[in-house]
């Protein structure tokens, strides 16, 4: 039966043969005799996992580190030793504010990278919108930032939202470059999971590393319940703009996911390029979705830097171009003489009928029978510019309609005469399309295996598929439109129409130097977001949008963070003699001109029009450039009359830091150099360089780990070292461990698993110390199999590190200690080494310290690092003797005593660090009080406008009564778990060194 | 005493009602009454701080001097003074107000902005507190 005094949070229990971290504790009866014990595993087999024991069934122990048991080593330089007290030194959580990208993955961290982590770190509660600009590396980013959470023990559960065609890139980009290993559940795979757990079990809480695309996961009514009792580390939403863009978002549902999820994850990052439409309130929502408490207006609208502040970051590429240095190459622009060709005379023609039309219509506007001015104006002729198929079918449809509305309609002989011209003519005839021929041939693209890859774009699917056919046939090419072709063909294309898993594969081919395909013709629909410019260099505008966001989004393709070559860009330009298209000769110019401005201009992105949308963008150039005659189009802002935005990129250019200012200030909202907070600065950076002391590199230690364990272990075959690689075959432990496909074991390892998609077909992880060497390996995984790289970088948290960790620390049972001996301390002095931690109440390490405490013989007393005093007692050239002494009787009460200095240091340690917090805790709190007032004031006017029944009215009574509940949630969840320090700190021994002769 | 004619500004309505409340109670104790009870809260503020260091000690310190000092002036303070300063003392004194002193990492804001206003409307401004400024432990 069970003890009969209540456990107090933060000790540590024994249960079940486990040992476990108390973080709550309720009364589980009446009479207070009994309790529901709330605890987070701490051991080996538990750890992360959450339990309630009740002591009316369970046997719950203190574990009492004074009663550790000194076990002498005997192998050969104390190499068991050692290894055991690395392995504890890896699996301590780091506590700092500072970022620390040495061996953290494969990728060359920029400074503004890295102060991208700063500042998310330095929030109590990340919570960060990355709102870069195409092409800035934001899932280095994101990968950068999870993996210094992870090693403070705050994303052990993560969730990542991607959109589908993105979710194989984000997912293998995690994984080669940071070992951080991302399950995919679709639903299908959510399904499957449930067969192979109790009912009433969660599926989302089986695997802790998870991507999900939107759609399968927006289906909120099937998940809902499921979600609701989900609690995640951090939620990441990849191209948020997906789920706050939507005109009524209280009924989107992707919106409601994202509002759902975000009041159960402690951190949370939103990734997008496009953080606004010009409109307060989406970029409002986005900001609300962060965090609820930033704004108190319901309807997001009303809001200013200091609401916003801190909790997004928003950079260009000019911003950052020095950080940068050769991961972002100068574009080149072959001159758009270059690429201009005279329209042929049957085309002339044509243009000549277009613009007597456009005319017409100009002077009519308005007048019965010219309506749908539009499209007679410009719509056909810009189809027309694009090619004769795609103009012919506009056409035809236009006819059919026109004779059956209106017979009589005086645009019909108009239409009449272009559509007998047009139907003599064919792509392959036109003048762009002899263009497009010449520039491939410039290039050196003939379609053969050697041939650069080219992006060809175009806007329409017509002028897709006639391009399609015409190149083919040119180029002596098998082509088909079927969907399931297209990967394997040398000309490839994807439009909007192009199922996911197709579009997925056809973009990994493109990605892929081995694949065969050469050319990837496409519709602006089907690349929003995706990488192309892993193998391709080359893109050409066959036609021209009329809008800088469209050609902005098609540019950044290729134009990326990571194109090794200089990309080349090519715009395709028909000239006429007589025909309209003399005054729009140079808009086009322009057009193309201000995009190239844009991209080496900073502060002012897709938004240059200030019009948002790239249809907006079509309809403005057209109606105020094209058919006014107005070549100055494109020099000003479209929409001086909208001061709404106007007034937005104010505010968020005052609310974002500059490149390279003091983040923690800025944080702060400290401005000036005032005496402010310098935190952290010392306490707790020593602190952050203190939790990453090794004895071991990397490499070394995966390898004289695993052969230890593969000396205890039978079914361990040897390491293979080959080069800077090394060839582990994973043991049937690690495959279990790691999820390994075809594993139909009972258990699901849901904490541990790695994505079935990077296990090696043989069963063999080849791992190295070198990040160039698995920069190469990604890119050689894109030559020839696609995502998923071949040779991983060993760091503390790749999974089969993590592993090793902690079968070594399994290798000493619980409550035992290792015991060694030095010549370099005085005879008889005894030297206790600990880690110690402070936690929160749920658990959370707060503060995490490693040191030792000494005992000479003549009475003297010395507690300090555990580095010095592994220095000082030789502990990297010991040489073991066997003459360690039976220590039991004798140092029993000095092992008391320094468990007692231990803990003592360790509380004080704990209250420095809550004294740090503390400022910052305030300030939120204010916030939060300041925010819950604001907003409590506004819906309580709005509440007195209203009737009492109006739907209204109860909209703004549950907004009002939800405050409340949020504020309490923010205080259980959050302050207490991650903040308040429990009573009692905890200490472990580790290590034992006593001097002899 | 009647309520002066001069009133504190600025506060919410829940902390001026309380306000209001305390300064009736404060005309029923006298001034070296008032002054033993800042005394003591400030004694069981230091004893709380000592298990929690979100209990904000040094704010508390920093109502209670400008409190203490026009105590001790008592002679010296105008009548509407003497009413508004022993509402503030009286306020302060009491745990359990619009941010309950040792629970919450705020608790002595309200107390702060109740004898700002105190300050403000008898004139002693200079004597007011950024609350801002008490933050670090």
């Amino acid at each position: 039966m069970s003890s009969v005094s209540a456990p107090a949070p933060g000790m540590r229990v024994l249960c079940r043969d486990a040992e476990w971290l108390v973080t709550r504790v309720d009364p589980a009866d009446h009479s207070h005799t009994h309790y529901a014990v709330h605890c987070v595993g701490t051991d080996d087999l538990v750890r992360g996992h959450q339990a309630v024991f009740l002591t009316q069934l369970d046997i719950i122990e203190p574990i009492d580190p004074r009663k550790t048991k000194l076990i002498p080593d005997t192998s050969n330089g104390f190499r068991n030793a050692r290894l055991f007290l690395e392995a504890q030194l890896r699996q301590m959580p780091a506590t700092g504010l500072n970022p620390d990208p040495e061996a953290m993955g494969a990728f060359k961290p920029m400074p503004f990278q890295v102060e991208a982590v700063r500042l998310a770190l330095g929030q109590l509660r990340p919570r960060l919108l990355l709102a870069d600009a195409v092409g800035l590396g934001k899932t280095i980013q994101v990968g950068m930032i999870l993996s210094e959470l992870m090693r403070r023990g705050r994303a052990n559960r993560i969730l990542v939202l991607a959109k589908k065609s993105m979710l194989t890139q984000f997912q293998s980009e995690l994984w080669n470059r940071f070992g951080i290993p991302l399950v995919r559940l679709d639903s299908a795979g959510i399904a499957r999971l449930r067969l192979r757990i109790p009912a009433n079990k969660n599926p989302f809480e089986v695997y802790h590393r998870v991507i999900i695309s939107i759609d399968t996961l927006k289906n909120v009514g099937s998940y809902r319940h499921f979600l609701e009792n989900t609690r995640w580390d951090c939620v990441v939403i990849d191209e948020a703009h997906n789920v706050a863009g939507a005109s009524v978002p209280e009924r989107h549902l992707a919106y409601r996911l994202a509002r759902l999820l975000s009041r159960r994850t402690d951190s949370m990052l939103l990734t997008t390029a496009t953080p606004h439409n010009g409109k307060r309130e989406t970029f409002g929502r986005l900001i609300s979705l962060l965090d609820p408490s930033a704004i108190p207006d319901p309807d997001f609208r009303e809001y200013t830097a200091d609401d916003i502040r801190g909790f997004f970051l928003m950079r260009f590429k000019e911003d950052v171009r020095e950080d940068a240095g050769e991961n972002l190459t100068d574009r080149q622009l072959v001159p758009i003489e270059q690429t201009t060709v005279n329209a042929t005379p049957s085309e002339e023609q044509i243009y000549a009928i277009l613009s007597e039309l456009r005319a017409e219509a100009a002077r009519n506007r308005g007048e019965d029978g010219w309506k749908n001015n539009q499209l007679v104006q410009y719509g056909i002729y810009k189809q027309f510019l694009s090619s004769p198929e795609s103009c012919l079918k506009t056409l035809r449809k236009r006819l059919a309609t026109v004779r059956a509305e209106d017979p009589d309609s005086p645009e019909l002989p108009f239409l009449e005469r272009i559509e007998v011209l047009l139907s003599a003519l064919t792509i392959r005839e036109s003048s762009r399309y002899k263009m497009l021929l010449a520039q491939l041939r410039d290039i050196g693209w003939d379609g053969s295996a050697g041939c650069p890859r080219v992006l060809v774009f175009t806007e329409y699917r017509e002028t897709q598929d006639a391009l399609a056919a015409a190149i083919a046939a040119d180029f002596k090419l098998k082509y088909s439109a079927r969907f399931e072709q297209q990967p394997n063909q040398v000309l490839a294309t994807i439009n909007g129409s192009c199922p996911d898993v197709h579009l997925m594969k056809t973009v990994e081919a493109f990605g892929t130097g081995a694949s065969e395909m050469r050319m990837m013709l496409a519709t602006d629909v089907a690349s929003e977001g995706v990488n192309l410019h892993h193998q391709c260099h080359h893109i050409i505008h066959y036609d021209l949008p009329w809008s800088i966001i469209t050609l902005i989004q098609r540019n950044g393709r290729i134009d990326r963070f990571g194109q090794k070559q200089n990309p080349i860009l090519r715009y395709l330009r028909v000239r006429t003699e007589a025909g309209l298209l003399q005054g729009d000769e140079t808009i086009f110019q322009r057009l193309v001109e201000k995009v190239e401005e844009i991209n080496h201009s900073t502060r002012q992105g897709e938004s240059h029009l200030k019009l948002y949308d790239a249809e907006a963008e079509e309809r403005y150039i057209a109606e105020h450039g094209i058919l006014s005659g107005n070549t100055a189009v494109l020099e000003q802002a479209a929409t001086t009359a909208d001061p709404e935005t106007e007034s937005l990129e104010q505010l968020l250019a005052a609310a974002v830091p500059e490149v390279g200012e003091d983040y923690l200030r800025y944080l702060l909202g400290e401005t000036d150099a005032a005496p402010g907070l310098e935190i952290t600065a010392d306490a707790t950076s020593s602190n952050a360089t203190e939790s990453r002391l090794r004895l071991y590199s990397d490499r070394q230690f995966l390898m004289d780990g695993y052969r230890l364990l593969s000396e205890l272990g039978t079914d361990y075959t040897p390491l293979q070292e080959s080069g800077p690689l090394m060839l582990l075959n994973a043991p049937a432990d690690l495959r279990r461990r790691l999820g390994a496909p075809g594993n139909t074991a009972d258990v699901v390892f849901g904490a541990t698993a790695i994505p079935a998609e990077a296990w090696p077909d043989d069963n063999q992880f080849r791992l190295t110390n070198d990040p160039d060497r698995v920069e190469l390996a990604i890119l050689a995984a894109r030559n020839t199999s696609g995502h998923w790289s071949r040779e991983l970088l060993a760091t503390d948290q790749q999974p089969i590190l993590q592993w090793i960790t902690e079968r070594l620390l399994m290798l000493m049972k619980r409550g035992q200690c290792p015991h060694i001996t030095s010549r370099r301390l005085q005879p008889r002095e005894l030297c206790f080494c600990f880690i110690g931690q402070v936690s929160t109440q749920a658990g959370a390490p707060l503060a995490v310290d490693a040191h030792a405490i000494s005992f000479r013989p003549n009475g003297g007393f010395e507690q300090r690092p555990l580095r010095e005093a592994l220095d000082a007692a030789g502990f990297d050239q010991l040489v073991n003797d066997g003459n360690t002494s039976n220590l039991e009787l004798g140092a029993a009460a000095l092992l008391e005593s320094a468990v007692d200095y231990s803990l003592d240091y360790m509380r004080q340690l704990g209250r420095d660090k809550v004294n740090d917090l503390t400022p910052f805790l305030r300030r939120e709190n204010r916030r939060l009080r300041n925010w819950s007032q604001r907003r409590r004031e506004l819906l309580q006017t709005r509440l007195e406008t209203l009737p009492p029944n109006h739907p209204k009215a109860h909209a703004c009574q549950r907004e009002l009564d939800e405050i409340d509940a949020y504020i309490a949630d923010r205080h259980d969840n959050w302050q207490d778990t991650w903040i308040n320090a429990s009573a009692q700190p905890s200490t472990q021994l580790v290590l034992v060194i006593e001097g002899v002769q | 005493m009647t309520v002066p004619d001069s009133q504190p500004v600025g506060l919410n309505a829940a902390v001026a009602d309380r306000l209001h409340e305390c300064a009736q109670l404060a005309q029923q104790v006298t001034p070296g009454s008032l002054l033993q009870s800042v005394a003591d809260h400030l004694q069981l503020t230091r004893e709380a701080h000592q298990n929690s260091p979100l209990v904000n000690l040094r704010l508390a310190e920093g109502i209670a001097g400008p409190l203490l000092q026009t105590l001790q002036d008592w002679a010296t303070l105008t009548a509407d003074a003497q009413y508004w300063i022993a509402a503030a003392a009286f306020y302060f004194c009491r745990d359990a107000d619009e941010e309950p002193d040792f629970s919450s990492p705020l608790g002595f804001e309200d107390d702060a902005e109740v004898l700002n206003a105190c300050l403000r409307c008898i004139g002693r401004s200079h004597l007011c507190l950024n609350v801002e400024d008490y933050d670090d432990v």
